[in-house]
């Protein structure tokens, strides 16, 4: 017997998203998966006609969770239109500002919003104190090598201010307070969650409690991560961005300049709080928290990873002239662009394909489709590439239930406010788990010459196989794999931040202060049309804009996301995104309670308000 | 005066006061005003700020001479308005639709100006003209409120906040109030220079010493005005 | 204990906080919230004898930023705001639970609670399509809202979403989102206005309203008064440049690098009200004008829709986006005196035929 069961709203991700599952009740499986996203904006719409210069602004709104990313992908994107290259500082700052992201948004996004679904705090008052302090030492032991994969081109700070404390009083203080919420009764955020679920009994109290107790301390220091963003974009979310460079001007001599020696004091000490919360916390946590489920079997989840993921690569090392004519990806040091196909049956037999600009501009290779979602295009059973993109709403209503009260959707009609973004037809998984299975393939068949970022995510694939030891293929398409991913990708953000701080040192040490390259700001010296696409590895995935630009105005953009890509209704075709095709890959206890469809659904960290926009 | 012509005794000294001040501070408020809204020249570049307060022409400076012709013009707006009720010709400024009288008056005179005929008969204040006042009234009252509005904001809930500040959500937020009081300053101009040529034009062709008026208070026709019982 | 509600005090000392820790905190937060010290007796008093207060916190249509932005408040730490100050019964975005248990939940508290529960908004609704642009738990946001709304002592409007429609509101809105008094109108509104609002700011209007039982003082756009009392423009530290007319002119010349006023830039800092000038962001550090950047005025109504971020110049709205005020007036007026001169001649030739 099958039943099927409504998860809305799925809670501790960005935005509204809706999840239907049918379980069969005997063997567990999830024989059918819906996906919908049931949010939507209409912000492609609401750029038309406006200034390219400003776009920024509209589209950074897109997300305040991956903040920033999508002004970068816009900025880039007018830029290619208007072949501008931005100045090198401009370029070094930019990127600091994404190794930034990624370390905060992926440490927020494990701590905050993924954790609950592997520890609880209920168990966590179980713990021993000592014990847990004993446990917290062993683990640094056992999986403190990966922190050595940390390159320090900065040079160093003193010692480290934040790392874990692993003595019995600060485990007792946290338990306390979570013993204390649960005697108030007023349990708050951790309120009415399925906590007697039995996968919460799968890790000892202790690793519980160490999870608890850096959920609250991170929670306090997730914020110092960003400052980056509130020096270069003057606050976060939503830091200030121009076309052309950068708005932070750089004088060593001008205490009111935007960027002067006390300022990248501040950046650089944020630098190492990224480092240590992300090596000495994170890492350490997940690791511990990751063996063990592998260990138990949960080696499921995987979907979609095991046989289509795609990139598009980022971290220019210098300004590039344009993306359109292939420049942006002779500069990158994170070649995640590719499309690689079957990395589950071992890295050697899996397939590579290079994504570079010409995939992006071609209008056969990336397209979108409406079949499955509330849009309508003249003809709905084409795909379009995004410059010649239509966003049209069209909302028809469920399966059973009224158009405005909702029992099921209907999955053989329209059912999500997302689009169905395809590669060559096909779908594909974006993420930080899809760059490093595109990296690690990319490496190991010898596609590419690796960058120390490329080297760095090869160790990094290398260590943790030991540490399980499990090959590759094995553990990283997986929901435990993708979370790894994640983390790993965490301590790369991290470094991208040192390592472009250093290069932004250097360049001001040699007499480059310029940040902005104003050749083009007047609209009087563009070209009466013209087009461009701007992307970026977004801490979700590929993320492409595109425009079409004509009387120094916006005439069509298109926006097309990570977690479009990964939470896409099915196709014309039928093909599932990624999130249906994980879950449907996920065994679940107790269909009432579906606790691994959440454990599964959040591994991609699914933002609703990127994936419809 | 060749012909024979009759002396009418129209703008009291107040009046005239008034007048002359607003001119004087519409000029002064308009000039300062499109160079806040966009300084195209200035002062001190290369002065640090701390010392710039001892050179002339800086924003600071324009702003305070807005500000003060705004309170100036206020003053010569209360001025004006204050006369109406103690004299009959201070009232010229009200024209009256509600007479059948204006309506035929209005015909007779954009007739004339639109060379359909060759001339209008003599008026204390042709009603095109009295209409034309209106409206430029109306649109310092706007500019007046307008302006202290945004004045009063830098001090929240003090007096000329309490006074007009009503007027910035009306509008839509204050930045639509600086829209609003830009663009109107645009229009009061354009009333300026048609007034001047209408007022030089009437002189010249009524030779009924319409520039003069507006300094001994009097003008002169040849025949009874038309209006003649307004005043 | 009253009713069997923990006070706020008590909650403190269940944490191990000491009295006279508690009498400094109680200082430190006095002044805060911009309070004479002579407040700070009337604060303890208000801490020691106030219940906790549940909190709803709802999303409509929004990013996510106000929340990202409340986690980052440092004075209160968000940690404290969570555990100590309020119940975050509800929010979507860090709830353990999901789906009809988090939906029952709320439904619980609801009615536990009813009429005393603070409900905060992030996002707005949509009214196009009947709601469908915005679905939660099946149904339109805009029903969830207004069912949450009944039983709320009041009502707060995180970001400018809530308070004034922000980005999915801004021309031609396409899914007709509206600020939320536009659909709950019997319940007090306390507006914070941003894009996202300033950290702190949240967190200190949480803590006032907690504090005190009571909304804090707003201005005439339900704002409070202690936080959007000033424009930016009168706060700025830039200000001085802009009295003496030191004007960057564009971006990374010589005046950027020296810091100087962003008029010209388009700074929408003398219309914005905001804290960004005197509290700024994460506790001082910057704000966007610091950054070199002007004020986009994302706390203002309808700011996306003030014309060009980059430039001050005025637009006649009806003409269309190139209706320059400037450009067009000069040639309004240029025309004007031209068709002067005509008319003068014309009338002068015309007058001379009558005279023959
Ligand atoms: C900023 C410039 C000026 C403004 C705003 C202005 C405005 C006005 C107003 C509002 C009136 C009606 C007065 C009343 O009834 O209280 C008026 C009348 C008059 N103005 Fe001006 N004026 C300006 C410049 C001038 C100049 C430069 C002249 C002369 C060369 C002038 C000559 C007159 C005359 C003669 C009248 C009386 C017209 C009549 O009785 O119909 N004005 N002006
Ligand atoms: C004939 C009357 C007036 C004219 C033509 C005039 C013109 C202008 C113009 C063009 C601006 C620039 C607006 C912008 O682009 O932001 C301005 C700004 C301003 N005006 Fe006036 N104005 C007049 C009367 C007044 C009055 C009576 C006041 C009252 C004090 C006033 C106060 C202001 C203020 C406060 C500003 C804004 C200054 C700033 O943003 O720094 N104005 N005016
Ligand atoms: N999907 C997505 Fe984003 C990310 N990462 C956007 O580009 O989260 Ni809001
Ligand atoms: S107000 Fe701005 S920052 Fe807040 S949710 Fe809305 S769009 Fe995001
Ligand atoms: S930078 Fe903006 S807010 Fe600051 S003084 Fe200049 S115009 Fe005013
Ligand atoms: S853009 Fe917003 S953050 Fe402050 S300086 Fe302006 S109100
Ligand atoms: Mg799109």
């Amino acid at each position: 017997m099958s039943t099927r069961v409504v998860i809305d709203p799925v809670s501790r991700i960005e935005g509204h998203l809706r999840l239907e599952i049918e379980v069969d009740e005997s063997s567990h499986k999830v024989t059918n998966a819906v996906s919908a996203g049931t949010m939507w904006r209409g912000i492609e719409l609401i750029v038309r006609n406006r200034d390219p210069r400003e776009v920024w602004a509209f589209t950074q709104r897109i997300c305040g969770v991956c903040t920033t990313i999508h002004a970068l992908a816009s900025v880039r994107n007018i830029e290619d239109a208007l072949d501008i290259e931005i100045p090198k500082n401009a370029n070094y700052i930019r990127n600091i500002m994404l190794g930034t992201l990624y370390s905060h948004d992926h440490l927020v996004h494990f701590y905050h919003l993924h954790a609950l679904d592997w520890v609880s705090p209920l168990e966590a008052i179980k713990a021993d104190p000592v014990a847990t302090a004993a446990l917290q030492n062993q683990i640094l032991q056992t999986y403190g090598g990966i922190i050595s994969l940390y390159t320090d081109f900065l040079g160093g700070n003193a010692y480290p201010r934040k790392f874990p404390k692993a003595t019995p009083g600060y485990f007792k203080t946290f338990q306390d307070k979570i013993k204390n919420l649960v005697q108030s009764g007023q349990l708050g955020i951790f309120a009415a969650n399925w906590w007697d679920h039995p996968d919460y009994k799968m890790l000892p109290p202790e690793v519980h409690l160490i999870a608890i107790a850096h959920y609250l301390n991170m929670l306090d220091v997730q914020r110092e991560l960003v400052i980056p963003h509130v020096v270069f974009g003057g606050k976060n979310p939503h830091p200030h961005y121009i076309v052309g460079g950068m708005n932070c001007s750089i004088s060593m001599n001008d205490m009111n300049a935007p960027i002067n020696m006390e300022r990248l004091a501040v950046v650089e000490d944020a630098v190492y709080t990224q480092a240590e919360a992300t090596n000495l916390f994170y890492l350490i946590d997940l690791l511990a928290i990751g063996q063990i489920y592998i260990q138990k079997g949960w080696t499921y989840g995987g979907g979609l990873s095991k046989e289509r993921v795609l990139g598009y690569g980022d971290f220019p090392d210098e300004p590039y002239k344009s993306i359109k004519n292939g420049d942006y990806h002779k500069k990158i040091l994170y070649h995640s662009n590719g499309v690689v196909e079957n990395f589950a049956q071992g890295v050697e037999k899996a397939k590579y394909y290079p994504i570079t600009n010409e995939d992006l501009t071609n209008p056969d290779i990336i397209q979108e489709w409406v079949t499955h979602s509330w849009y309508q295009y003249p003809n709905n059973s084409e795909g379009l590439h995004p410059w010649n993109g239509i966003t049209d709403p069209y909302y028809t209503g469920p399966k059973e239930g009224t158009k405005t009260h909702w029992k099921y959707l209907n999955e053989d009609g329209k059912y999500s406010w997302i689009k169905s973004p395809r590669w060559k037809n096909l779908p594909a998984e974006v993420g930080p788990l899809a760059r490093y299975m595109i990296v690690y393939t990319a490496v190991k068949q010898g596609h590419i010459k690796p960058s120390w970022m490329d080297e760095m995510v090869v160790n990094q694939i290398d260590l943790v196989s030991k540490l399980l030891n499990l090959p590759p293929h094995v553990w990283m398409p997986t929901t435990v794999g993708r979370t790894a991913a994640r983390a790993l990708e965490c301590q790369l953000g991290a470094n991208a931040s040192n390592y472009f701080l250093k290069k932004l040192y250097d360049n001001i040490k040699a007499g480059d202060t310029s940040v902005a390259n104003m050749e083009k700001w007047e609209p009087s010296t563009w070209p009466k049309s013209t087009k461009g696409v701007g992307i970026s590895e977004a801490p979700r995935g590929a993320l492409g804009h595109w425009c079409i630009i004509k009387d120094a105005k916006i005439e069509n953009y298109q926006a097309v996301v990570p977690t479009t890509w990964n939470g896409s209704p099915r196709d014309e075709k039928g093909q599932q995104g990624a999130f249906e095709r994980s879950m449907q890959d996920t065994i679940v206890l107790i269909a009432k309670e579906p606790l691994e469809i959440l454990r599964s659904v959040h591994s991609f960290d699914p933002c609703l308000a990127c994936s419809t926009h | 005066m060749d012909k024979e012509t009759k002396k009418y005794y129209l703008f009291s000294p107040s009046l005239r006061i008034a007048h002359w001040v607003w001119a004087l501070a519409i000029s002064v408020l308009f000039i300062t005003g499109i160079y806040i809204g966009n300084p195209f020249f200035i002062g001190n570049v290369g002065y640090s700020a701390t010392f710039g307060d001892l050179h002339a022409l800086t924003m600071n400076y324009i702003r305070l001479l807005h500000f003060s012709f705004g309170y100036i013009l206020l003053a010569a707006l209360i001025l004006r308005f204050s006369i109406i009720p103690f004299r009959k010709a201070d009232r010229l400024i009200i024209p009256k639709f509600w007479t059948k009288a204006y309506w035929e008056n209005a015909f007779d005179t954009l007739k004339n100006y639109l060379f359909i005929t060759k001339s209008h008969r003599p008026y204390v204040r042709n009603p095109l003209a009295r209409t034309a006042y209106l409206g430029l009234f109306l649109l310092l009252i706007f500019e007046v409120i307008t302006g202290f509005a945004m004045y009063g904001r830098s001090n929240p809930g003090g007096f000329w906040d309490k006074l007009f500040g009503w007027i910035i959500p009306m509008l839509g937020g204050e930045y639509q109030v600086h829209r609003w009081h830009h663009i109107v300053a645009w229009l009061i101009v354009l009333f300026v220079v048609i007034h001047v040529y209408m007022v030089i034009r009437e002189d010249i062709l009524e030779k009924d010493g319409e520039v003069s008026s507006m300094v001994n208070g009097n003008k002169f026709f040849e025949h009874t005005p038309a209006d003649i019982t307004d005043i | 204990m009253i009713d069997g509600k923990e006070t706020f005090w008590e909650a403190l000392k269940r944490h191990g906080v000491s009295r006279r820790e508690f009498l400094k905190f109680s200082a430190v937060i006095t002044g805060l919230m911009g309070l004479p010290p002579a407040m700070i007796p009337k604060i303890v008093e208000a801490m020691e004898t106030k219940p906790r207060v549940p909190v709803i916190w709802v999303h409509g249509l929004e990013c996510t930023c106000c929340s990202e932005s409340f986690i980052r408040s440092a004075t209160p730490l968000a940690s404290d705001v969570l555990l100590t100050m309020i119940s975050l019964e509800y929010d979507d975005t860090l709830s353990a639970a999901a789906g009809e248990a988090l939906e029952k939940h709320k439904d619980d508290i609801m009615k536990k609670y009813h009429g005393e529960y603070i409900l905060a908004v992030e996002g707005n609704p949509p009214l196009g399509d009947d709601g469908m642009y915005c679905v939660v738990g099946g149904k339109p946001f805009l029903e969830g809202l207004k069912k949450a709304a009944e039983g709320a002592k009041a009502v707060i409007a995180w970001g400018s979403c809530a308070s004034w429609g922000c980005v999915q509101a801004a021309k031609p809105n396409p899914t007709t989102a509206v600020p939320i008094h536009k659909v709950i109108t019997d319940k007090p509104i306390v507006k914070i206005p941003g894009c996202p609002p300033i950290p702190e700011v949240m967190t200190g209007t949480i803590m006032y309203t907690v504090l005190f039982g009571k909304l804090p003082p707003l201005d005439s756009q339900g704002r409070p008064k202690m936080f959007y009392g000033n424009r930016i423009h009168d706060t700025c530290y830039r200000r001085p440049f802009f009295n003496e007319g030191m004007y960057v002119e564009q971006f990374d010349d010589e005046g950027a690098k020296k810091g100087w006023c962003l008029y010209k830039m388009g700074c929408r800092g003398p219309t914005t009200y905001n804290s960004c000038g005197n509290l700024r962001w994460y506790n001082g550090l910057s704000y966007p004008i610091q950054s070199g950047h002007g004020c986009i005025g994302c706390s203002a109504d309808g700011f996306w829709d003030n014309g060009n971020f980059y430039s001050r110049e005025q637009n006649i709205p009806f003409i269309g986006t190139e209706s320059n005020a400037d450009k067009v007036g000069a040639v309004a007026v240029g025309a004007a005196a031209a068709g002067a001169v005509a008319h003068g001649v014309i009338s002068k030739i015309r007058s001379g035929k009558k005279e023959d």
